[in-house]
């Protein structure tokens, strides 16, 4: 059920920076996805109420707060119990990361909330409680700025591009902390990205934009099984998986997952038997064999087939199909040539793969 | 001696309670200045910072005419409290507060421009509202240029003399302020008293200046000392 449901415009003179029809599921995360440009921060500032009355145009109602916008009136942001999270520069720069926090925790809205101390505790933050955020870098403050908004007890969370500035290491340890708060809380959040590897992280639901519109709505399950959809460069370099957990191996600190009739290993997650879990996979984490090696330090091989190949940059991406999802392999195009790799042929796949932390809803 | 203490009580009477009146109403002004995007403000900057280049006598003889009980102004003021605006205090104080609100007004607005946006939008949607906002956030955040506009202020009007001159005149206890009574001194060739109150105003402005350096230096200690 759509809890949030808008036709909004923002135009700062004769220029169009947004004119779209939105809607909003009540739960789980939500990806707006497309490129610089195409809109996504001011539609996330339209619906924080952060873009003032003259350039706005439309409404905004909540399935059970009411109107946020109509065309005669404008709630205050204050006033929307929305969190809000952007790239950078939000910590107040006079308080401590302790003080921020609790700056939060006064002024709570009547969303869903862990206590302080769970949510310093799940996103780090204990040994920076007395600083300055000056005195952060940049995952930190990002950690610090994430935590300040759940405390708050927001109805609704918005994050635009919060990793954009971070490392690896420190993008992966926030998208974990978020998986984790996913699973704890029921808050309906929305995640803007230009990046596909962070929205598959993450996302249930995935809207694309391009030049101030929605121009497609779908489950991520939807999007990552739609193969014109995602051999578009910049899409190919990780996919995910959708397991469930089938037992665990404790003697080998070992989980099984299963994916449709077959079964994964990875190292041991502590979450009951039938529980969803998004596996990561990296296209350089994959190599294939024709036939099952039976001595391997690879533990997982998967029966595949190939459903696309695609030449890229003197090298091979196949495209493998495994229980109807699918991932890439980057092989050289010498190993392509002698695998005699044709679509539609059967090929083991050897994989590494990450469990991602904790599960979401597979499919919203 | 018991002179210059009235005389240096009208003083600090007239530049405190400049400064206090320009920081309750000053503040809201120059925050309005710094960040609405009206038109009214490419009007109003250069109006309020016309004091700063206006000789001070020039601003001293408009004020002595609009005090004038044949003035419209001079004469509701009489109306109403029954006392003329010219050679009073109330004169005087509202002299010092056209004469000093640039020296207010402007490091207020450039404290107010130099919040980043991001921070109001991150307190508005945390839940505070406006007035929670000012005194939560842009009010310590504006806390050096807050310290820097009413010392100057304060200073200022201690030192005013032009103005002073033309619609104060000289009543002890009443108008009679330091950099007046100093012209006394030395037109009397009393340069004993005299030096007694110019080096009084050094050293309490040298004083003043050393507060500033020390307080705000100190803030930004306090922020960075973690980075050490």
């Amino acid at each position: 059920m759509s809890f949030l449901t808008a036709v909004l415009a923002v135009r700062q003179g004769t220029k169009t920076l947004l004119e779209t029809p939105f809607e909003l599921e009540s739960q789980g995360v939500t990806a707006l996805f497309g490129p610089s440009g195409a809109g996504k921060t001011t539609l996330l500032k339209a619906l924080a109420g952060l873009i003032p009355n003259q350039y706005t145009q439309g409404s905004i109602i909540h399935s059970k707060y009411g109107s946020w916008q109509t065309e005669q009136f404008l709630l205050a942001p204050e006033k929307r119990g929305i969190g809000l999270v952007f790239q950078q520069q939000q910590l107040f720069p006079h308080l401590t990361i302790g003080e921020n926090l609790r700056y939060a925790q006064k002024r709570q809205h009547d969303g869903p909330k862990l206590t302080f101390d769970e949510i310093v505790t799940i996103f780090g933050l204990g040994p920076l409680l007395a600083r300055y955020p000056q005195a952060l870098s940049g995952g930190e403050s990002q950690r610090a700025a994430l935590a300040r908004a759940l405390i708050n007890a927001p109805r609704l969370l918005l994050m635009d591009e919060p990793l954009a500035a971070l490392d690896w290491t420190a993008r992966t340890e926030i998208l974990n902390a978020l998986n984790h708060i996913k699973s704890e809380l029921q808050l309906p959040m929305v995640y803007v990205s230009h990046q596909w590897d962070e929205v598959i992280q993450l996302a249930d639901q995935v809207q694309m934009m391009d030049k101030g519109k929605i121009t497609r709505s779908d489950s991520l399950a939807a999007l990552t099984t739609d193969i014109d959809f995602i051999t578009q460069e910049q899409r190919l370099a990780s996919a995910i998986l959708m397991t469930q957990v089938s037992g665990h191996l404790p003697d080998e600190g070992l989980t099984e997952l299963k994916l449709g009739d077959q079964t994964i290993l990875v190292p041991m997650i502590t979450l009951n038997p039938s529980t969803n879990v998004r596996l990561l996979i990296r296209m350089l984490d994959v190599s294939l064999v024709v036939e099952p090696v039976a001595r391997s330090s690879i533990l997982n091989t998967l029966a595949c087939r190939v459903a696309h190949i695609k030449d890229h940059e003197g090298a091979a991406l196949i495209l493998l199909s495994c229980e109807g999802q699918f991932f890439n392999a980057r092989i050289t195009a010498r190993s392509k040539r002698l695998l005699e790799l044709k679509v539609g042929q059967p090929i083991f796949a050897q994989i590494k793969a990450t469990a991602l932390n904790s599960p979401g809803p597979q499919d919203g | 001696m018991e002179q210059d203490l009235i005389t240096l009580g009208t003083s600090i009477r007239l530049a405190s309670f400049t400064t206090i009146i320009l920081a309750i109403f000053g503040t809201p002004l120059a925050w309005w200045l710094a960040r609405s995007q009206s038109w009214l403000t490419a009007i109003c900057i250069p109006l309020l910072a016309l004091p700063l280049v206006l000789p001070p006598t020039v601003i001293g003889f408009y004020l002595l005419l609009t005090f004038s009980p044949q003035h419209f102004f001079g004469a509701a003021w009489l109306d109403w409290f029954g006392s003329s605006l010219a050679f009073s205090f109330e004169g005087l104080l509202l002299g010092s507060l056209v004469y000093s609100l640039p020296f207010y007004i402007q490091p207020m607005v450039v404290a107010f421009k130099a919040i980043p946006g991001t921070l109001l939008d991150a307190a508005k949607t945390l839940g505070a509202g406006w007035f929670d906002r000012f005194f939560t956030v842009i009010l310590p955040l504006s806390k050096n240029g807050l310290l820097i506009a009413a010392t100057l202020t304060f200073t200022h009007t201690l030192g005013e003399f032009g103005i002073v001159l033309m619609i104060g005149g000289n009543l002890p206890g009443e108008t009679r302020v330091l950099s007046i009574a100093l012209f006394d001194y030395v037109e009397t060739l009393n340069y004993d008293k005299a030096h007694l109150l110019a080096a009084g105003l050094v050293g309490f402005s040298l004083f003043a200046m050393i507060l500033i350096q020390w307080l705000t230096n100190d803030r930004a200690a306090e922020h960075t000392e973690d980075l050490k």
